[in-house]
């Protein structure tokens, strides 16, 4: 056992950090409180107000896109504000009555209540008091979840729902956060990657890794009639060496796409991931080795026309 | 320390991992980290480290004072621990006290050991006067293994720590009072080629880990922390948290820690020495020395 490997303190010499390539920012690119036009006559989207004197502003740092009459500022980065149809991964915090309370990164904690999930028997009913006391047994805190935005309140609460065969309990993997905006929405959001491993890209910036199809942990979300009453057992899930290996390759470069501040999707990680070959698995924490792949990445996405 | 939630299918598989984690690391792989130095402005020396995403700055300050009545011919070096409401929301209020105090005790207890720091150094005059260091630690970030950079910040910044020459006595009512030089290049290092680094050894499943992040250690049954010397020679041990070890396990624990410490600490050793010589080079600043008048 080679002891203490890779043990490294490096001495930080301010001078040698300083940044020689920033990407440039886009033309349309605004701060909180530019005015992006005085004329009359546009309707204010996300990210703007009007001001007092009539000319409208921007409330968010971001680009501005205008559709029409419809003026939008797309902000960069902040907090994650869900929309209906979003795909999200999220962690049981609360078990209440007839609903679970979700953290999904956002201000306000997602609901999931319980007739937005599939019951574990696959039946089709009304859900009685009986499910109620045993809502632990499906789902209970510390679970990880994916899920579909359904619906927003008023207040901004997100409604979930799991009511497909794709979304439901996650089985054994492991998670990694990213800033939100670096999730893009895309029609679709878990993927199977042909290396065996599946990567679930949440639009709240939560990333589940995991070496089971979908991530989903078998047996807990089952069309109806299909399941034969077994519960599923997590010990007998059997995860090889290599699978372990790919996971852990698969975070390292998500943490290098968000380092280099990259959108994430399947093709970045897939590019990344075979950038990141030449590296053992465990090198690929190595700052410089980050750096690397990261403008690898982007050299080659923006040589294949995707937004850098 | 700061337990995060896991739900049982994470725990699942961060226990099961044999010899590969959940970032590729093996069992005795330590993550990346850096030093900065002059964190802190008006100290003695001052060491900002950082491993993972833990992250910590050390400051030393030297003062005249009073050797202890039963160590007339030593020096003292106190410790003192701030865990700051910014690196866990557990430290809130007087939330991080208890922990903050466990690790002031790990670290005086480690630096206690006859061998590890010659404290008769720091004595002026026998009875009467001695070096005081007090070493102040305050934690940014908790992401795991906190005691261990702790450790390794502190045995860098004592290494860095300048202790001001006497140069001579002053007389008040009769009684000599050492001065402090006010030159800012006439000052001593402190040997600490052989104070300890503790390695402390959380077990996940049926193994010992090192450097361990967040995750593991809420998926850990208590911890074994030991202070180790360059040559791998264990200075303490000290068992946290809640867990149960079979002798042959504490015996295991403490070879792992014995050869994983001499390597971390030699490379310690290294980047004193390489601190040392950038102190040199680079513009010294004022020190602020205390001024009896």
């Amino acid at each position: 056992m080679s002891a203490g490997s890779g043990f490294d303190l490096k001495i930080r010499d301010g001078n040698n950090e300083k940044n020689t390539t920033l990407p440039t920012a886009p033309q349309n690119f605004v701060t909180p409180g530019t005015i992006i036009t005085r004329e009359p006559g546009f309707m204010r989207g996300h990210g703007t107000y009007v001001f007092k004197d009539g000319s409208l502003v921007a409330s968010v740092c971001g680009t501005v896109e205008r559709v029409n009459k419809l003026v939008t500022v797309k902000g960069v980065g902040g907090v994650y504000n869900g929309e209906v149809g979003d795909v999200v991964v999220g962690r049981i915090v609360k078990v209440m009555q007839k609903r679970w309370k979700v953290d999904i990164n956002a201000p306000l904690e997602g609901v999931l209540l319980l007739s937005s999930i599939n019951l574990p028997s696959g039946e089709l009913r009304r859900r009685s008091a009986e499910d109620e006391l045993a809502m632990r047994e499906i789902l209970k805190e510390g679970d990880m979840i994916s899920a579909e935005i359904q619906s927003v309140y008023n207040d901004g609460t997100l409604a979930l729902h799991t009511r497909s065969v794709k979304y439901g309990k996650l089985g054994p993997g492991t998670l990694i956060k990213v800033p939100a905006s670096l999730i893009k929405r895309r029609k679709a959001h878990i993927h199977n990657l042909p290396i065996g491993i599946s990567v679930i890209l949440g639009n709240n910036g939560y990333i589940w890794i995991s070496p089971l199809a979908n991530g989903r942990m078998p047996g807990t979300n089952m069309e109806q009639d299909e399941t034969d009453g077994q519960k599923p057992v997590l010990e007998e899930i059997k995860i090889t060496g290599t699978d372990r290996f790919a996971v852990a390759r698969i975070k390292n470069c998500v943490a290098a796409l968000s380092k280099a501040w990259l959108p994430i999707y399947d093709t970045s990680l897939m590019y990344s991931y075979d950038c990141s070959m030449k590296y053992e698995c465990k090198e690929l924490l190595k700052p410089e080795a980050l750096k690397e792949i990261g403008e690898l990445v982007r050299e080659q996405m923006s040589t294949e026309g995707y937004m850098a | 320390m700061a337990e995060i939630l896991l739900s049982e299918v994470e725990k699942y598989y961060l226990v099961m991992g044999q010899d590969v984690r959940v970032d590729g690391r093996s069992r005795s792989d330590y993550r990346q980290g850096d030093i900065d130095l002059n964190a802190v402005t008006n100290s003695h020396g001052s060491i900002r480290a950082r491993l993972g995403e833990t992250d910590v700055i050390v400051a030393t300050k030297v003062d005249l004072g009073t050797p202890d009545p039963d160590r007339p011919d030593r020096g003292t070096i106190k410790f003192l621990v701030d865990c700051s409401p910014t690196a866990s929301p557990d430290f809130e209020g007087r939330g991080g006290d208890e922990l903050a105090e466990k690790i002031c005790r790990i670290l005086s207890i480690a630096y206690d050991k006859s061998g590890t720091i010659d404290l008769k150094n720091l004595c002026i005059t026998p009875k009467k006067y001695c070096y005081v260091i007090d070493v102040d630690i305050l934690v940014l970030q908790c992401g795991g293994n906190l005691i261990d950079v702790i450790s390794m910040a502190v045995k860098l910044c004592l290494g860095i720590c300048e202790l001001p020459r006497v140069t001579g006595l002053r007389y008040d009512l009769g009684q000599g009072v050492p001065v402090f030089s006010t030159d800012e290049f006439e000052f001593d290092y402190l040997d600490v080629k052989n104070s300890p680094v503790v390695v402390t050894l959380p077990r996940v499943g049926r193994y010992f880990v090192v450097d361990a992040s967040l995750e593991e250690e809420s998926c850990s049954k208590g911890k074994l922390a030991f202070g180790v010397t360059p040559d791998g020679c264990v200075t303490s041990i000290d068992k946290l948290g809640r867990g149960c070890y079979q002798v042959k396990s504490i015996q295991a624990a403490t070879a792992m820690a014995s050869t994983v410490g001499a390597n971390v600490n030699n490379t310690i050793n290294m980047r004193i020495d390489s601190l040392r010589e950038l102190k040199l080079r680079a513009d010294p600043k004022p020190l602020s020395m205390p001024m009896d008048i």
